[in-house]
This record gives structure tokens, C-alpha cells and sequence, in this order.
């Protein structure tokens, strides 16, 4: 394939409508660099991003690397489960006991149908929390589809 | 006997014991000089030699990594900005500079990480593994420091640090060497 593909028409949006009904088991697919992986090609929670984050949903995809169109091919694909994501986290500090809700929303673009965000509900997060978000993810098991070129 | 009556006895037992930052090259060499002071008949050099040689692989090797993770530091600097394709910020050169210290510091104190790596979040990271354990400390672009501590269960322990100390690297060490669950 090479480095610039047309998106195929199956992709774009063509009047689709949002759908939000996310199964747990449904993947989410991401881009990845070859700067993101260890030395000895895994991920760990370094590489994980925290919302918002960019994604492409299984349910709208045929194939992982369908996240690297247009220009993108030379880069790797990494997924997890919409149930990889925690879906809640508190706070547990003296005064502070603020509870932060994760989730993923279908957000398509004209020409990207299956483009998705995983998001937190509030802006400013403490690193801790941040930190725990990352690496519960990275727990829950982050695969390697492609690895970059 | 203890480690109290041990020093008052022999002086050289806080150097043996506290201060070994390369373990399986100092205890060989403190193995081969016992065994040569014992006088015993069955002495084998060819033994010795194996030991030494043994020794001198493990500190080679032990070079090696030490030299490669360098490196891996080394090409943080070289990062720019967008190194992850989704907008991620290239690691502060400040950050890069702490990272290689603290480097230092685990080498002195014997506990090699698996890896350095760039941070999705801003920063760097230095990665230790040991079995299903997992940890690393996370040097933000903002100065602020985080230390994570997965045992894979779903209850991990993360902290932030104001600095990273012997202490602290002793703490990350004495969870990967734990094996209770």
C-alpha cells in the first residue's frame, strides 16, 4: 500500500448517523510510532495517552490499519477493549475526593465514519489520577496489530 | 549474631554487605579471595579462572545494558514535537537531563530498568519490570514527578515525589523484589 491511499468510500460518513452503543468487547484501534515501543517492541503505559484520546472503532472498521488512512501507513496500530477502560476513579486525598467518569463516544468525521474519542469528564486532572488511568489501561492489555515501520 | 556485633567484629562486614553495587562481580571476587586464603590442598585454578571469567561476562554484560540505556536517554533529545502522531509534546531538554541522573543513580545503587522511554503525557519515563511487576517513574515537562507501581491486579499504587532519593529508588526496588501478593 502506499504512503498516501485515497480513504475508501466505505470509511467516509455518507450521512451516518452518531451511534453511541459501544459493546464491551469492541476494540479501539490507534496509531502508533515507533518511538512509543520499548526496545523490545512492547508498550507499556508510557504509551498510553490519556483522554481525550483519538481512536477508531472495531464496529465501523475492517481492519486495524484502517486507522492509518490516509497518510499514515508507515506507523503501527495498537487496540484495546471499550471494557479496558475504567470507567471511574476517586480521588483519595485528605480534602479531596473528587470522582472522575471515563467514557467513549463515537465522534465521526466526514471522512473517517468509525473516528471515536475516549474522554474524561473533567478537564483538570491530577497526574495520580492520570497516571492510574494510564496504566489500569495498559493493564487491562493494549495489542500490538501493526508494528510501525 | 547481630549486624551490630557483626560490624564491631569484622569492619569490613559493612563494606561487604552495604556497598556492592555490582553484586555478581563482588561476591565472585570476594569468593575467589576466600578460597585462596583457605590453604586448601584441593585449590583449582582452573576454577578460579571459571569464576573470574564468569565475573567478567556478567560486568561486561552489565556495561552493555547500563551503555544501552544511555543511548535510549541519549535519544530522547532528538525528539520533536507530534513523536507520537496524535500532537505529543517532544521530552523538555531540563527533563531529559534529571532522567540521565537518576540513571546514574539506579546504576550506583544496582537496579537497572528495563527501559527509558518518551512519555505519551509529556516527558520521560524509566520502565522496570521483574516478572508480573511493573514500575516506573514519570519525569512530566512541568517538573512534577510520579512514581507507578502495578502488580497487575487492578490496584495500582501511584504517588507523586517531590524528588527522586535513594529512598525512593529503594522503595521501587523493594516492590519489584516482593513477591507476596
Amino acid at each position: 500500500m502506499s504512503a498516501h491511499s485515497s480513504i475508501p468510500d466505505r470509511l467516509r460518513r455518507n450521512g451516518r448517523p452518531i451511534d453511541n452503543q459501544f459493546s464491551a468487547d469492541e476494540r479501539l484501534y490507534r496509531r502508533i510510532t515507533a518511538e512509543s515501543l520499548e526496545s523490545d517492541d512492547t508498550l507499556t503505559k508510557m504509551a498510553v495517552r490519556f483522554p481525550t484520546c483519538s481512536v477508531n472503532r472495531a464496529k465501523y472498521c475492517e481492519h486495524p490499519t484502517d486507522v492509518l488512512y490516509p497518510g499514515f501507513f508507515h506507523l503501527g496500530v495498537a487496540s484495546y477493549t471499550v471494557g479496558s477502560i475504567p470507567p471511574k476513579l476517586s480521588l483519595e486525598q485528605d480534602h479531596d475526593h473528587r470522582r472522575f467518569l471515563f467514557s467513549v463516544q463515537h465522534v465521526p468525521c466526514e471522512d473517517m465514519y468509525p473516528h471515536s474519542h475516549v474522554t474524561c469528564d473533567q478537564e483538570h486532572v491530577p497526574k495520580t489520577i492520570r497516571s492510574r488511568f494510564r496504566v489500569l489501561l495498559w493493564e487491562a492489555g493494549i495489542r500490538i496489530d501493526k508494528l510501525p515501520q | 549474631m547481630s549486624e551490630f556485633e557483626q560490624l564491631l567484629a569484622n569492619p569490613d562486614y559493612i563494606f561487604n554487605e552495604w556497598f556492592q553495587p555490582y553484586p555478581e562481580y563482588e561476591s565472585a571476587v570476594l569468593r575467589t579471595e576466600a578460597d585462596s586464603n583457605t590453604g586448601d590442598a584441593t585449590w583449582d585454578s582452573e576454577s578460579d579462572h571459571t569464576r573470574d571469567s564468569q565475573a567478567n561476562t556478567a560486568t561486561e554484560e552489565r556495561e552493555k545494558r547500563e551503555n544501552a540505556l544511555v543511548d535510549r536517554v541519549d535519544a530522547l533529545r532528538k525528539l520533536e514535537q507530534d513523536w507520537d502522531a496524535e500532537g505529543g509534546a517532544a521530552p523538555a531538554e531540563a527533563v531529559v537531563a534529571i532522567a540521565r541522573t537518576v540513571l546514574e543513580m539506579l546504576f550506583h545503587l544496582n537496579l537497572l530498568p528495563v527501559d527509558v522511554v518518551p512519555s505519551a503525557e509529556g516527558g520521560v519515563g524509566i520502565v522496570f519490570k521483574s516478572g508480573e511487576r511493573y514500575a516506573d517513574i514519570e519525569f512530566f515537562n512541568d517538573g512534577d514527578i510520579v512514581v507507578t507501581m502495578s502488580k497487575r491486579d487492578g490496584r495500582p499504587l501511584v504517588f507523586e515525589v517531590k524528588e527522586i532519593t535513594p529512598e525512593e529508588i529503594e522503595r521501587v526496588r523493594t516492590f519489584l523484589n516482593s513477591r507476596s501478593a
